[in-house]
């Protein structure tokens, strides 16, 4: 069984997608806000540095101006020639045109565009301050510009306003170049990382895949080799402490296997001490019969034929004690366990005949209904003995006068089925339930240890069986052995 | 390997993913246009003017300045009247004398000096004066030397180079006409007289160390003082540079003119006006420059 579920992806080329995908998620944030925060940074500049050029012309411009109010010459023509002479100097200035205060414009870089006239939305809010203002224009004559506008004016005096085109292309450029380098400097370092990534998930998983071989094969009843263990740090540490718990574990599991057996032998141990008093009986008969033989022998001691009679009765009288003493000492002997395949109506036969004496006391009928022909199961015979003791005399306990005890073999599906049912005293519904628990027993101290269905139904589990129970209270109860064959 | 070519379509569609976004952010961030974002629009409110009243200046200060200085003094008036005020510039003192007496402008800003050396061959009249930082309507001449000068008084100018302002400005002719001769102090002992056309360059020339000493109001001294320049010789109390007007000026424009700038101490404005006139104004006579007349022109 493997520790980690089967996956379409091995655990490795998990770690690689989620955290190759995390730094690449990361990186590509980081470089979209580097990008944006530095394109602001730059157009930022680009307007400040505008409008300086913009605020710096303006300065000669208003002294024509102002000039013009006292000297009286033809303003267009001086401006023209400055505007012209400006523009020569800074290859970035695109246009740079002068409207009076009725929006003529009187002076143009280009002077096909002179006295004509400007009107927009714009510039009558212009009129309003006294601030220079700017935007970012598509022109489709001079391509990508700032445009900046500038009203003329000192105080409340104002004399037109001044438009000046500055070309946005080696902004533009450079903002290109921005996305060039961020871009590539992106891809290499999301290359590197998840190079980086790669290698260190090879080791990792490296040391984990030994781990988990290792813990596959593991078995708690067989202490690992030294050559076995992990050789990397990360996992040794591990591994140690998984030895450590295994070996508690094997404790454990000794001591429980330990505990249990002694529950079976005190099991068996009541049974045969109930045993006993049955088994006492059978042997007083037939030594009845061997102590008047022996008076009559001794009585008569010539007769040869007649002694010859009464030590043949005597030999018998042996035969059978001896065969009671066997199987009392065949069912308390403690052999260790084997597995063969057994018959199933011929050790209920020697249950029944071990109970011998207890029935006739009681004067319980047994009926017996087996199924005609051989049924086996894979079973050690003893423990089979002591499953099927127990309920019989459980079944014993619980009949009364008139007591009725069925037994029922047979097959069903593909598991054998022993019934044994009785028409005893039964089980109150409630109690049920408890009736396999260790120790639950409603019988005198001394009579019950409470241990007897526990143990049963423990042996019949680990042939891979179960045992089933109905019971009415004052019409009686059934118990179904179900073990596949 | 089927989980390989799982990775592979995976890999391929990020990578698929990835260049259509590089492809929009690559336009987002070209595209840069960005329309005008409008400062905060001053109150301005549109009226209509039932007529234009010039104002004429002398040419004291270089236009900028006096655009900056006198052109808030126009918004003012504006605001009070119906009347658009704007300023007439003029090349010359001369011009603004022949504006006035023409009746091209309705009153002028004036010199003192030239006032009082004009005022009765052209029938001028003073309407206001400014009032000084003191509540006074005088203003002083100063001559300053630079702070570590050894000159002390007007002696100490001989051989010595004299920056001053305009001939025709009071400050110009002061030293000249009444200290030197109270003195005794004889012209020719200097070793150079320089007349500039503002008082702002006479204090510079000064602080350079162009000049030894130099004369100006007192109010562009104390412009200087914190800056190296210290003032050795005050005049007498001189009524302020006047507002005057002609014979040809309109009675009722002037009187609106006076009206408020009798009440312009208390307007917010007034803080970016010249200096000469951020402490108000008050009414003006011809008789208050009699005196500094005498004095100039040796009357007796
Ligand atoms: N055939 C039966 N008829 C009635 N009660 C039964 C029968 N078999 C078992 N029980 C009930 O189940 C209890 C538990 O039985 P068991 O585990 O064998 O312990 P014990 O026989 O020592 O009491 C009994 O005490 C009895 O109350
Ligand atoms: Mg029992």
């Amino acid at each position: 069984m493997a520790l980690f579920p089967k996956s379409h992806f091995t655990l490795r080329t998990r770690i690689l997608l989620f955290t190759g995908s995390l730094i690449t998620i990361i990186m590509l944030g980081a470089s979209a806000i580097i990008l944006f925060s530095w394109r602001t940074l730059m157009l930022d500049n680009a307007i400040q540095s505008a409008e300086d050029i913009s605020k710096a012309f303006a300065i000669p411009v208003i002294k024509e101006f102002i000039r013009n109010e006292t000297e009286s010459f033809r303003i267009e023509e001086e401006l023209g020639s400055l505007i012209n002479q400006y523009k020569s100097e800074d290859s970035n200035i695109k246009f740079i045109k002068i409207l009076n205060n009725k929006n003529k414009i009187i002076a143009h870089t280009d002077w096909r565009k002179v006295n004509g006239f400007e009107k927009d939305s714009l510039d009558l809010a212009i009129d309003k301050t006294d601030k220079l203002i700017s935007a970012f224009i598509t022109d489709k004559k001079y391509g990508k510009i700032i445009e900046t506008v500038y009203p003329l004016r000192i105080a409340g005096k104002k004399w037109g306003v001044m438009k000046v085109g500055i070309s946005a292309k080696r902004l533009e450029a450079k903002i290109k170049d921005l996305f060039y380098m961020l871009s590539l400097s992106t891809v290499l370092v999301i290359l590197g990382a998840l190079l980086v990534l790669f290698l260190i998930s090879a080791r990792l998983t490296k040391a984990l895949n030994e781990l988990i071989v290792i813990l596959e094969n593991l078995d708690l009843d067989i202490e690992q080799t030294e050559n076995s263990a992990p050789k990397t740090n990360e996992t040794q540490f591990l591994f140690s402490k998984f030895e450590e718990m295994r070996s508690r574990l094997q404790h454990s599991k000794e001591e429980l296997i330990n505990a249990q057996k002694q529950i079976y032998q005190a099991e068996k141990l009541a049974s045969i001490g109930r045993l006993a008093s049955g088994v006492a009986h059978e042997i007083n008969n037939p030594l009845n019969g061997i102590r008047s033989c022996l008076y009559s022998i001794e009585k008569n001691p010539e007769n040869i034929k007649q002694n010859k009679e009464y030590m043949e009765l005597i030999n018998e009288g042996i035969t059978n004690i001896e065969f009671i003493v066997k199987k009392l000492l065949g069912f308390a002997r403690q052999k260790g366990e084997s597995i063969e395949r057994i018959d199933v109506n011929e050790n209920i036969e020697k249950v029944i005949s071990l109970l011998d004496y207890k029935i006739v006391r009681k004067n319980v009928e047994i009926i017996k209904n087996y199924k005609s022909g051989k049924i086996s199961v894979e079973a050690d015979s003893q423990l089979f003995q002591e499953v099927l003791m127990n309920i019989i005399i459980n079944a014993l306990d619980a009949v009364g006068e008139e007591g009725r005890i069925e037994i029922v073999t047979g097959k069903e599906s593909k598991n054998v089925v022993v019934e044994i049912s009785d028409n005893g005293e039964g089980i109150e519904e409630s109690e049920i339930e408890k009736i396999f628990d260790p120790f639950y027993t409603s019988k005198e101290p001394g009579q019950g240890t409470g241990l007897g269905l526990s143990v049963s139904l423990g042996i019949i589990a680990n042939l891979g069986g179960t045992i089933e129970v109905e019971s009415k209270k004052g019409k009686g109860s059934l118990f179904r052995i179900i073990i596949p064959e | 390997m089927r989980s390989y070519a799982k990775i592979f379509f995976l890999i391929f569609v990020v990578l698929l993913i990835f260049t259509v976004a590089a492809f929009f952010i690559f336009q987002s961030i070209t595209n840069f246009d960005r329309g005008f974002t409008m400062p905060e629009l001053k109150e301005h409110t549109e009226k209509n003017y039932s007529d234009t009243v010039f104002i004429g200046v002398i040419s004291r200060y270089t236009p900028e300045k006096i655009y900056q200085g006198y052109q808030p003094i126009m918004d003012f008036l504006s605001r009070r009247s119906k009347y658009l005020f704007e300023l007439k510039l003029s090349s010359s003192y001369e011009q603004t004398i022949s504006q006035l007496k023409k009746g091209e402008v309705t009153a002028a800003f004036l010199g003192t000096y030239l006032f009082v050396t004009n005022m009765d061959g052209n029938n001028l009249r003073a309407v206001l004066k400014p009032l000084n930082s003191n509540g006074k309507p005088y203003f002083r001449s100063a001559l300053i030397v630079k702070r570590n000068s050894d000159i002390h008084t007007i002696n100490d100018l001989k051989g010595k180079k004299l920056a001053l302002p305009s001939t025709l400005a009071f400050s110009g002719n002061w030293l000249q006409k009444i200290e030197f001769k109270k003195a005794g102090f004889d012209i020719f002992q200097l070793k150079e007289i320089k007349h500039f056309h503002y008082h702002n360059s006479v204090a510079k020339q000064v602080l350079m160390g162009n000049f030894d000493a130099g004369v100006v109001k007192d109010r562009v001294a104390n412009e200087y003082v914190g800056k190296g320049i210290k003032a050795i010789l005050y005049s007498e109390p001189i009524p302020g540079s006047p507002i005057v007007i002609s014979r040809k000026s309109d009675k009722e424009k002037v009187k609106i003119l006076e009206r408020a700038l009798l009440s312009a101490k208390s307007d917010s404005s007034v803080k970016s006006w010249d200096t000469e006139f951020s402490n108000g104004f008050t009414k003006a006579e011809n008789k208050d420059y009699l005196e500094i007349k005498k004095m100039i022109l040796g009357e007796k």
